[in-house]
């Protein structure tokens, strides 16, 4: 398709207007972890290697969310990577400006301090900027989400969305750690357990706006098989890169990484689960 | 609707008038931004990654300025990393000399001092450091 760059006035003062809306997305959901104490000590110690790749393989995911979310029923890929990289910039400015106004940004900070505090609250503050639109503005029901509802795909890519937003709240502080000692072999199995149950509870159980048809006309264990199980397998290994990603599982033997992973997929995978309902 | 970019994009229904596929010019704009961010960003991560690798913890430290507040005397001390890879805990000690006896000790902990960067610290010592020698020296440290 030929991208014409429209010079018009109008065009350009709603982008400002979607601009503003963004930011406004990006510092809500950016917040919670904005001022998260671990988040402003992780990028001192954490790998930059791993920071590096954490942004790198979010950049796709972050095109291929403002597919989902957009309004447009063809797919271009100039569109959308254009969308991703002005919400990464909205995500970044964001972050840099909170951290700044929370004294968490100091004149003598190193050039590693710097850009890993910023661009690693960027991941969910840039998020946060690409669905404020579907958060905040008016939404058409039908035309609101793209990929088709019946999309199986899709449906499992919005499920990530979801556990890798409420994941990436809870990844970097202690407490998943402290939570996952503390439990112990037996424990942390009722947990998977359970998290399974309210996963499977919240995708079929509960009737959440947009959610796919097939999930009422299927038998409970299809449902569980293709969304609840896969959900929750997605929700396992995206705990499992991020809690790499933030140096959380270095010299620790696989079961105890695993009781974390496990812990931390959770919120996770209750993120995957309603994700229909938050996005 | 959609995403920030989306947004400033012509609905459906405006479409007929400013034609399909134009973007606004503010969005290039921001998207090469963007861009730009992303990529020096990366390259700056794969540059630290680079010099990281095997990196030590090399220390150094030396007073800013030494002052009178009081009773007591505030030095003010800066404490440099010079190498590769980041320390936690570090204790600096401070001895002010006259000749082999000691006359005061003081010490001091720094949380995090990054690879490449720098902090700051005070010590109050009753004597005056300017009429003594004031020897500094980097005791311990701790892998983050």
């Amino acid at each position: 398709m030929e991208h014409r760059i429209a010079l018009d006035r109008r065009a350009n003062l709603k982008f400002a207007q979607g601009l503003m809306r963004a930011f406004a997305g990006a510092v809500i959901f950016g917040l919670p972890i904005l001022m998260t104490q671990e988040m402003w000590s992780l990028p001192f110690h954490m790998s930059a290697l791993r920071l590096a790749l954490l942004i790198a393989l979010f950049f796709p995911f972050l095109v291929a969310l403002s597919w989902h979310v957009g309004f447009e029923e063809t797919f271009s890929l100039t569109d959308d990577a254009l969308d991703a990289l002005v919400a990464f910039l909205v995500g970044f400015v964001a972050s840099g400006v909170v951290l700044l106004l929370l004294g968490q940004l100091e004149p003598d900070e190193g050039l590693r301090e710097f850009l890993g505090k910023v661009s690693l609250q960027a991941v969910p503050a840039s998020i946060g900027a690409l669905l404020a639109q579907s958060q905040f503005g008016q939404v058409d029901a039908d035309a609101r989400m793209r990929g088709g509802r019946e999309e199986y795909f899709s449906e499992l890519f919005i499920m990530a969305v979801g556990a890798l937003f409420l994941a990436f709240n809870v990844a970097p502080t202690e407490e998943v750690l402290i939570i996952s000692q503390r439990l112990g072999g037996l424990l942390t199995l009722l947990l998977a357990l359970a998290t399974l149950l309210t996963m499977h509870a919240l995708v079929y159980g509960a009737a959440f706006r947009g959610q796919p048809l097939d999930h009422v006309h299927a038998p409970w264990w299809s449902v569980f098989a293709r969304y609840t199980v896969v959900g929750y397998a997605i929700s396992i290994l995206l705990c499992a890169f991020l809690l790499w990603t933030f140096g959380r599982l270095d010299a620790m033997p696989v079961p105890v990484a695993m009781a974390a992973v496990v812990v931390l997929a959770f919120p996770a995978a209750v993120g995957a689960a309603s994700a229909r309902l938050v996005l | 609707m959609g995403s920030p970019g989306t947004a400033a994009k012509p609905r459906k229904q405006d479409r007929a008038n400013e034609g399909e596929g134009s973007v606004p010019l503010a969005e290039w704009v921001a998207a090469a931004c963007g861009a730009v961010v992303m990529l020096v960003t990366l390259a700056c991560l794969g540059w630290l990654a680079i010099h990281e690798r095997d990196g030590l913890v090399d220390p150094a430290v030396h007073v800013v300025t030494i002052e009178r507040r009081g009773e007591r005397y505030h030095v003010k001390l800066r404490v440099e990393n010079q190498g590769g890879a980041a320390a936690a805990g570090l204790r600096v000690q401070a001895q002010l000399r006259r000749g082999d006896a000691v006359v005061e000790e003081a010490e001091v902990e720094f949380d995090h001092v990054p690879a490449h960067a720098h902090r700051t610290a005070g010590m109050f010592f009753r004597n005056d450091p300017r009429q003594a020698s004031l020897e500094l020296s980097v005791r311990s440290y701790r892998q983050p």
